[in-house]
C-alpha cells in the first residue's frame, strides 16, 4: 500500500519539477526578450517592418530687392517602383519608356531589382507623373518633391548659384545660404508588410516638414540684367574672351548688380564650363593695375605727404633698384600737378609719390580699405586677395605695388575702396543679401561693418582727382553727358600662371563714382585680355554703357550746377 | 388582452371541474396556506400556447428606438465618412489648383524675365526711349525760378541722349 501511494506523489513531484523547469525556461526566454535582447530585437523588428520616408521641406525662395523671384521650388514629384507588385516588367517599362523618355533597358534594370523601392525618376513635373500614373501600372507609384527653378535664365546665375538633385546647394548663394534655405525635413514612418503595403491600422507617424526661410538679395533684376547684356556686348566688341562687373550703392554699400560673363544656365549647371561658374566678382583675385593708385593718393594726401596741387618732375621712366619703370606712353620729362600725374595715369609720377609715403604708410592704407581680407559680402568662396606684409616686400615692390601690380584684389574690393571714397571717407561692408524672411515675416539682421579710413577732406580731395582722370586724362570715354564722374583706368599684365614674369594677357579695368559730387553709384568693370590692351578702349566704354542705363533706372538726377550752355557738358559721351 | 376569469360569457357556456394537485408542504417558516378550493377555468379558443408572453407595448416601443437609434447613427456615420470623403476632395483639388497656380506663375515670370521682354521687343521692331531731358532748378538768386510756362526764362535743361537697346524699359 506504501508503495502504491508513493508513486502518485513521485509522478506529481516530477510533474512539479518538469513544470517549474518549464516555467523557469520560459521566464529566462522571456527575460533575455523582453529585457536583455528587447533593445536589438526592437530595432530588428522595426527595420523589417517600419519604413521611414523623409518628407522634403519646401526650400526658401531667392527673390531679387524688389521681391522678384530669382529662384523658387515647384511642386514635382518623384516617380519610384516597388519591384515586387510590378506584374509585367517588359510591358511596364515599355510604357514608362514612352512617358517618360527614359531608354528602356535602364527602366527593366531596375523593375527587376530584388527590392520594395527604386526611384524611376526624380523632379518630374507634375502633369507628366499625373499621366504615367493614370496608365494604372501595377507597383508603379509617386510622391511629391520640389524642383528648383530659375525663371529668370541666366540672369544673376553665377550669384544665385544652383543646387544638386538633393535640392542641395552646390554654388551662388544657393550654396552659401543652404543651411537657411533648406529648412528642416520631415518624416513619415509607416508600418508595413514584407511586400511594401502598409499594415491596416499599424503604427503610422508624421513629422511635418519647416519650410526654409526666403533670401531677398540686394540684386536689382533690371540693373542685372542691363549690367550683363553690356557686358554681352563689349565681349563681342572686343574680343575678350571674359568679363564682369559691379554695380554698388556707396551710401549703404549694397550690391545692385554684380555680373559675369560668360553666361551661365543654372539648369543645366551640369554641362558648364567651370569658368563660367565662378563669380569672379568675389572669387577672382587679379593684378588691378593703376586703379590702386587712388590709394597711394590716399596715403600721400591723408599723411600730408602730398595734395593734388602739388607739381612733380616726371620722365617717362625711372631707373629703381636695378629695374627700370616705364610710363604706358613715351613723353618728355614733364611737370606735373599730382592731379595731372592721376589723369595722365602716370607710374612714375606715382612711384615718386610712393616712395615719399614709405612702405608702412601704403601697407596701412591699404589694410584699412580692406585690401588682403574678404569683405565678408555674403557671397561663399570669397578670395582675400593677395597682400603681403611689408617685412616680406622686395625692393621694387615699393615701385610695384603703388601701381598696382605684385598685390592682387577682387573687383569687389576695389569697388569697396572707390565706394569709401564715395562715402566721404568711410568704408562700408559690401552686401549681397538684404533680409531673410521666414513665414512672411523679415528677420532681423546685422548691420554692415562699416569704418572711416581717411577724412572727409581727403575723400573729397581724391574725388575731385578722379574728376579730373574722366574730364581730362585716360578715362575720358567714361563721360555722361549732364553728370560729372570721376573714375579711373587701370591695365594691368597678367602673371605667368606657373613662373615668374607677366603674359602679353592684360586686364582692363574701370572703376567709377557717379555723380562726383553727390556720389549714388559706384561701378566697377573688368575685362579679361580684350584684343585692345587699353582699358580706355575696353572696360570704360562698357562702363559707360552700364551706368547711362543705371542714372536713368534709378532717377539720379544729373549735376546741377553746371551750365547747361557749355558745350563741353552736352557733348556725347564718345571721346 | 383581458384574463380569462374576467369574461363572463365564457363563464355561462363552458364551465369545467378539474381536479388540482395537492400542493407539497411549505416550509414551517411560511404561514399555512389556505384550504384549496376548485376553481373555474375556461378553454379559450385561439389561445396562445402555455409559456409564450405577449408582447408588452413598452418592449416594442423600446425596439423601435433602439432600432432607429441604430440607424440614425448608421446615418450619421455614413454623412460623417461621406463629408470626410468630400474634404479630402476639396483638400485634394485645392493642392491641384494650388500646385496649377505655382507653375503658372513660374510661367509668368518667366514670360516677364527681362531677357525676353527685351528679345520680344527687338523682335516687333521697338526702338530705344527718346533722350530724357532734366529741368534744373533755378539758380540761387535768380530772379524769377525756372518754370516751363513763364516763358520767362527759358529752363536750363541737359539733354542725355539714349543709347539704350530696345525694350530695356525706362521711361
Amino acid at each position: 500500500m506504501a508503495r502504491r501511494g508513493a508513486r502518485p506523489a513521485l509522478r506529481l513531484f516530477a510533474a512539479l519539477a518538469a513544470m517549474t523547469v518549464s516555467m523557469v525556461a520560459i521566464v529566462a526566454q522571456l527575460i533575455r526578450l523582453q529585457i536583455v535582447d528587447a533593445a536589438s530585437l526592437e530595432t530588428l523588428g522595426a527595420k523589417q517592418r517600419v519604413r521611414s520616408v523623409t518628407l522634403p521641406a519646401r526650400r526658401g525662395t531667392i527673390y531679387d530687392r524688389n521681391m522678384v523671384p530669382l529662384a523658387i521650388s515647384i511642386p514635382a514629384r518623384a516617380l519610384y517602383a516597388n519591384p515586387h507588385d510590378v506584374v509585367n516588367p517588359e510591358t511596364t517599362a515599355d510604357a514608362l519608356s514612352v512617358a517618360l523618355g527614359i531608354e528602356k533597358g535602364l527602366l527593366l534594370d531596375r523593375l527587376t531589382r530584388d527590392s520594395s523601392f527604386v526611384y524611376l525618376a526624380r523632379k518630374v513635373e507634375v502633369p507628366l507623373a499625373t499621366r504615367v500614373l493614370a496608365l494604372n501600372l501595377p507597383g508603379i507609384g509617386a510622391f511629391p518633391e520640389t524642383k528648383r527653378v530659375y525663371p529668370q535664365g541666366t540672369l544673376g546665375a553665377q550669384v544665385v548659384g544652383f543646387v544638386g538633385t538633393d535640392d542641395t546647394g552646390l554654388a551662388g548663394i544657393e550654396a552659401g545660404q543652404d543651411s537657411v534655405l533648406a529648412g528642416v525635413p520631415g518624416r513619415e514612418v509607416t508600418e508595413v508588410d514584407p511586400n511594401g503595403h502598409p499594415i491596416p491600422h499599424g503604427r503610422s507617424a508624421v513629422t511635418r516638414p519647416k519650410a526654409g526661410k526666403d533670401v531677398v538679395l540686394t540684386i536689382d533684376r533690371n540693373l542685372q540684367f542691363a549690367t550683363e547684356d553690356a557686358l554681352d556686348r563689349a565681349l563681342l566688341q572686343t574680343g575678350a574672351p571674359r568679363a564682369a562687373a559691379v554695380l554698388i550703392d556707396p551710401l549703404t554699400g549694397e550690391v545692385l548688380a554684380m555680373a559675369n560673363r560668360p553666361a551661365l544656365d543654372p539648369q543645366l549647371f551640369g554641362s558648364a564650363t567651370p569658368i563660367s561658374i565662378r563669380n569672379r566678382v568675389v572669387q577672382d583675385a587679379y593684378e588691378p593695375g593703376s586703379v590702386n593708385k587712388l590709394i597711394t593718393a590716399a596715403a600721400a594726401i591723408e599723411g600730408g605727404i602730398a595734395l593734388p596741387s602739388d607739381v612733380y618732375s616726371v620722365p617717362d621712366h625711372l631707373a629703381l633698384f636695378g629695374k627700370v619703370f616705364h610710363d604706358f606712353a613715351p613723353h618728355k620729362t614733364e611737370r606735373w600737378s599730382y592731379n595731372e600725374i592721376l589723369a595722365h595715369s602716370s607710374n612714375i609720377g606715382t612711384i615718386k609719390v610712393a616712395q615719399q609715403v614709405g612702405r608702412s604708410r601704403l601697407y596701412a592704407m591699404l589694410r584699412k580699405f580692406g585690401l588682403g581680407e574678404p569683405t565678408r559680402v555674403g557671397f561663399p568662396g570669397e578670395s582675400a586677395g593677395i597682400l603681403t606684409t611689408p617685412d616680406k616686400w622686395s625692393a621694387t615692390d615699393m615701385a610695384t605695388i603703388p601701381i598696382g601690380q605684385g598685390i592682387a584684389v577682387t573687383p569687389l574690393q576695389m569697388a569697396a575702396v572707390y565706394a569709401a571714397i564715395a562715402n566721404n571717407g568711410v568704408w562700408t561692408q559690401p552686401t549681397l543679401i538684404k533680409r531673410l524672411v521666414a513665414d512672411g515675416k523679415a528677420q532681423p539682421r546685422t548691420k554692415p561693418v562699416s569704418r572711416r579710413v581717411i577724412s572727409s577732406f581727403t575723400a573729397a580731395q581724391l574725388r575731385g582727382m578722379l574728376l579730373g582722370v574722366v574730364e581730362t586724362g585716360t578715362g575720358k570715354p567714361a563721360r555722361i553727358s549732364g553728370y560729372l564722374i570721376g573714375g579711373k583706368t587701370g591695365t594691368a599684365r597678367v602673371p605667368l600662371a606657373n613662373a615668374r614674369g607677366y603674359s602679353n594677357q592684360v586686364m582692363t579695368t574701370f572703376i567709377g563714382i557717379v555723380p562726383v559730387e553727390s556720389p549714388r553709384l559706384v561701378a566697377a568693370v573688368v575685362m579679361d585680355n580684350p584684343a585692345a590692351h587699353i582699358a580706355a578702349a575696353t572696360a570704360a566704354p562698357t562702363w559707360r554703357n552700364i551706368v547711362q542705363f543705371a542714372l536713368g533706372f534709378m532717377r539720379i538726377p544729373p549735376s546741377y550746377g553746371l551750365d547747361p550752355a557749355d558745350d563741353r557738358r552736352n557733348r556725347s559721351g564718345t571721346p | 388582452m383581458t384574463p380569462p376569469e374576467n369574461n363572463s360569457a365564457l363563464q355561462e357556456t363552458q364551465v369545467f371541474e378539474i381536479a388540482v394537485p395537492q400542493r407539497r408542504t411549505q416550509s414551517p417558516r411560511r404561514p399555512a396556506p389556505a384550504p384549496d378550493r376548485p376553481r373555474h377555468l375556461h378553454a379559450v379558443p385561439g389561445r396562445p400556447a402555455p409559456g409564450r408572453r405577449p408582447p408588452r407595448p413598452l418592449l416594442v416601443v423600446g425596439a423601435v428606438v433602439a432600432a432607429s437609434l441604430v440607424l440614425a447613427l448608421a446615418a450619421i456615420n455614413v454623412l460623417v465618412g461621406q463629408s470626410g470623403v468630400n474634404e479630402a476632395d476639396i483638400q485634394k483639388a485645392i493642392d491641384a489648383k494650388q500646385q496649377q497656380m505655382e507653375m503658372l506663375r513660374v510661367d509668368v515670370l518667366r514670360l516677364s524675365a527681362p531677357a525676353r521682354v527685351h528679345q520680344r521687343a527687338t523682335q516687333i521692331g521697338l526702338i530705344p526711349a527718346g533722350a530724357l531731358t532734366y529741368l534744373a532748378p533755378a539758380p540761387a538768386g535768380a530772379q524769377k525760378p525756372a518754370t516751363t510756362t513763364s516763358g520767362a526764362r527759358k529752363p536750363a535743361t541737359h539733354t542725355r541722349p539714349s543709347t539704350r537697346t530696345p525694350g530695356r524699359g525706362g521711361r
